[in-house]
């Protein structure tokens, strides 16, 4: 066997043991240090796809310089080359029409190749002061058999520090990923709104994961269906998904996905909290074409259970508000989210210069109906005006149960006259209900109501100003015969009475 | 000035890293083929030329990548760098040894028929000299066209699973299957080229070295347009110094070259994805019939598979 200088091998081993940031690094210093012993012109290391049974160019180092190049090597079954992967061969070396020589890079599971190159020198015709002449003959020396040894040995070091540098690579890019996933759920774990919560999930896994798209499906219960929440395109832009709708069926279609076509560039994800179905979350690389990694798919299902546990958090925290915000009797809002409301389009107000009214609205002899025909009737009455109000305000208008028989309702944009008007429609529409009653003589029980209006700015200015005027407007026509309304402006001018 | 080359699918990871993360470094210039330009210009990736020098105007591109380079009317987005219309050529004095004459090859099937006769006589060298690297688009072009099929509509529809386009196909993959087509040769360089005394018929620029003297030019078989592949410029749309770059894009696109009856690959609005769809199943075809596993049957089925997920795709992102 070919006997190498002592410390040659041993240098090698030393200088591929140095830290490195990845494998383009190994592969740059190992060709470089490659290149003088082996008198290369050129070095370049092909990684396999054993599947598509065709090497691929991972690195060239050419004279010095790193160069790109787009070179992909499809093989037959019997090229020289497969055979050499396969390990049918120990090594290739041509001397036609270069001098060249294959190296397979072989550890456990996987195998590169190195490729070395000698080019033919071209002819240089030297100057008559030189003594002229040919310096070379054009043409390369071929590799010894010392060479193709020591180009073996080399590359079973190199193969060594591949395989742990890939292996690394591996861990250090799967550990990333957790990380940034851990900091990305404390993130929407903390996001009490549903669909702010959506988006920071559906963003942050499209951008840890370098995904074109990600899609997020809710379940409704009522309609059966998996409604879209939101989309994040490949630049991370949020879209509403809301006019989309998949069938809540698994298929070979789930999510909208052709399965069978797409292969490794698609995922569904099904969002499933304590067994049961919540979402679908559906990423794509479809417009890159690249490959979803099998460990990031992988990854990317085990944290589906995190991202349900997230979404069910927000969705019970919205029913729980909801629930605290809004009258079970009434359907409508509470007096707290009311106060909320009123101040904040006083500030809008403000801002705008636009008047906005409140209307304080109390159901004549409530109390007699509670007392004569019970309290299921009182109810149902209430609901009944609760209903007349939603139907017949305007979609900009807001109301309230204020507590007991008295309800609020908040009139944006409307100065006096108009929520005059407004009202006075409510009013002929609560004069129509009719709640049935069994035992009394018409067979139903009528309602009607006193209502009191106040303005900003002519009013008050404040939440509690406005309300307290609305109150008096009410208290006044409740003395003066009920079944009607006024503002400030009718007891300013008409104290005696007559009702608007 | 800092200059970095990438092959095209590292480039097109590259452009995709770029619309992914808005801090990932960037160029003030880039390089795509000319074709992808209306995908990128409708990423929101590519700078819209006119925008940066009002005066400019698109016309000044060549006529046939005018749709390429302004997929909308009266805006472009890149310019001309590199073009290459490659044409058929032969050695002749090999042609003459098979007693064949370059007008009896004006068809695909006589092309094919003197691929086989030719083997005979052709010393051992590759009959026609494949692509370096992997079984690209424009590779296939030619083939598909000369017998009268196309790849995509003006929609952006697969139209490569129809019977025309089989046809092409099915030249190019049987011609590799009998090794008159070779992609790389045993030592997994690439086939010398027509002029070095590589092979007998390649399709690419005119041919140098000790055997250009015997080549002759071939009109492509079926009467085909040649194919006008190009490199395009841009200027990506957050490009730290747009006046500059552009102009260096300008300093850096010739004046258009009298251009002679050419064909290009279709103006789409996924043309890049589309491509990659299309690429990846004639690698899969090219490993069955490098493997002597072709069959008819399997090139309809990857064909139609590649078909069917390009109108997929199409559909998603219509």
């Amino acid at each position: 066997m070919p006997s190498f200088g002592h410390g040659t091998l041993y240098r090698f081993h030393q200088e591929l043991g140095r830290p490195v940031s990845g494998t383009q690094e190994l592969l740059s210093r190992a060709l470089g240090l490659m290149a003088p012993l082996l008198r290369a012109e050129r070095l370049s290391v092909l990684s396999c796809r054993r599947a598509e049974r065709s090497l691929r160019l991972a690195l060239c180092r050419e004279r010095g310089r790193l160069v790109g190049r787009d070179e992909t090597l499809v093989l037959g079954p019997d090229a020289p080359l497969w055979q050499l992967v396969e390990g049918r061969r120990r090594r290739l070396c041509f001397a036609k029409p270069r001098p060249l020589l294959y190296v397979p890079l072989r550890w456990e599971g996987g195998c590169w190749v190195l490729r070395v190159e000698r080019f033919a020198r071209r002819p240089l015709r030297l100057p008559s002061a030189c003594g002229g002449g040919r310096e070379e003959d054009g043409r390369a020396r071929p590799f010894t058999a010392r060479e193709r040894v020591l180009a073996r040995l080399l590359g079973e070091e190199l193969a060594r520090s591949l395989r742990q540098t890939l292996k690394a690579e591996q861990n250090r890019s799967l550990l990333g990923r957790l990380m940034e996933l851990t900091d990305m759920t404390a993130v929407f774990a903390g996001s009490l709104r549903v669909e702010h919560g959506l988006r920071v999930i559906a963003q942050g896994v499209a951008r840890r994961f370098g995904l074109d798209r990600v899609r997020l499906y809710l379940v409704d219960s009522a309609s059966g269906v998996l409604r879209g929440e939101v989309s994040v395109d490949v630049r991370g832009r949020a879209l509403s998904l809301r006019s989309e709708e998949l069938p809540l069926d698994e298929g070979e279609e789930e999510g909208g996905l052709r399965k069978d076509l797409f292969e490794d560039r698609a995922l569904a994800v099904p969002l499933v909290v304590k067994g049961q179905r919540i979402g679908l979350l559906v990423a794509d690389n479809l417009l890159s074409q690249q490959t979803l990694p099998s460990a990031d798919a992988a990854l990317l299902k085990t944290y589906a259970g995190q991202i349900a546990l997230a979404v069910d958090n927000a969705r019970l925290f919205e029913e729980v508000q909801a629930l605290s915000l809004y009258d079970a009797l009434t359907g409508l809002p509470v007096r707290r989210f009311f106060t909320q409301r009123f101040q904040e389009e006083l500030y809008r107000s403000e801002r705008s210069g636009q008047p906005v009214s409140v209307a304080m609205l109390d159901i004549d002899r409530f109390k007699a109906v509670n007392d004569t025909y019970g309290h299921q009737t009182g109810d149902a009455v209430l609901r009944e005006v609760g209903c007349a109000i939603s139907r017949n305000l305007r979609k900009l208008d807001f109301s309230a149960r204020y507590g007991g028989d008295e309800l609020l309702v908040l009139l944006p944009q409307a100065g006096p006259e108009e929520a005059v008007s407004i009202m006075s429609r409510l009013l002929q529409e609560i004069r129509r209900i009719r709640v049935p009653v069994e035992f009394s003589k018409a067979g139903w029980v009528g309602a009607s109501a006193s209502i009191g209006l106040a303005s900003y700015p002519h009013d008050g200015r404040t939440v509690d100003d406005l309300v307290r005027k609305a109150d008096e407007a009410l208290y006044w026509v409740k003395s003066h015969g009920r079944d009607g309304l006024a503002d400030t402006r009718i007891i300013l001018n008409n104290p005696q009475g007559n009702l608007l | 000035m800092e200059i970095t080359a990438k092959p095209l699918a590292e480039l097109w990871a590259g452009l995709f890293q770029m619309l992914r993360d808005p801090d990932a470094p960037r160029p003030d210039i880039v390089a795509v083929p000319s074709h992808w330009t209306p995908q990128l210009a409708r990423l929101g990736l590519l700078m819209e030329l006119s925008a940066l020098e009002p005066a400019f105007d698109p016309a000044a591109c060549p006529a046939p990548l005018r749709p390429h380079a302004c997929p909308e009317e009266g805006k472009a987005f890149s310019l001309p760098w590199r073009l290459e219309a490659p044409a058929l050529f032969c050695r002749g004095d090999i042609l003459e040894r098979g007693g064949l004459r370059p007008e009896e090859l004006a068809s695909p099937d006589a092309f094919r028929r003197a691929c086989r006769s030719l083997g005979k006589v052709a010393g051992g060298r590759a009959l026609l000299k494949g692509p370096s690297g992997s079984l690209r688009w424009r590779d296939a072009a030619p083939f598909v066209w000369a017998r009268g099929g196309d790849f995509f509509s003006t929609e952006g529809r697969a139209l490569f699973a129809r019977e025309e386009a089989l046809r092409g196909f099915e030249d190019l993959f049987e011609l590799i299957a009998e090794g008159a087509l070779v992609l790389s040769e045993d030592s997994g360089l690439p086939v010398p080229g027509i002029g070095e005394g590589g092979c007998v018929f390649e399709l690419g620029p005119a041919p140098e070295g000790p055997y250009a003297d015997r080549v002759v030019a071939l009109p492509f078989p079926g009467g085909a347009a040649p194919l006008l592949w190009a490199l395009h410029l841009a200027v990506p749309s957050d490009c730290a110094f747009p006046a500059e770059a552009w102009k260096r894009v300008r300093s850096l696109s010739p004046a258009p070259p009298p251009l002679p009856d050419v064909r290009t690959l279709p103006a789409l609005l996924l043309a890049g994805t589309l491509e990659r769809i299309l690429e990846r199943a004639l690698e899969r075809l090219a490993v069955l019939a490098l493997g002597g596993a072709y069959s008819k049957q399997g090139l309809q089925d990857e064909v139609a598979h590649a078909a069917a997920e390009a109108d997929a795709v199409s559909g998603q992102y219509a």
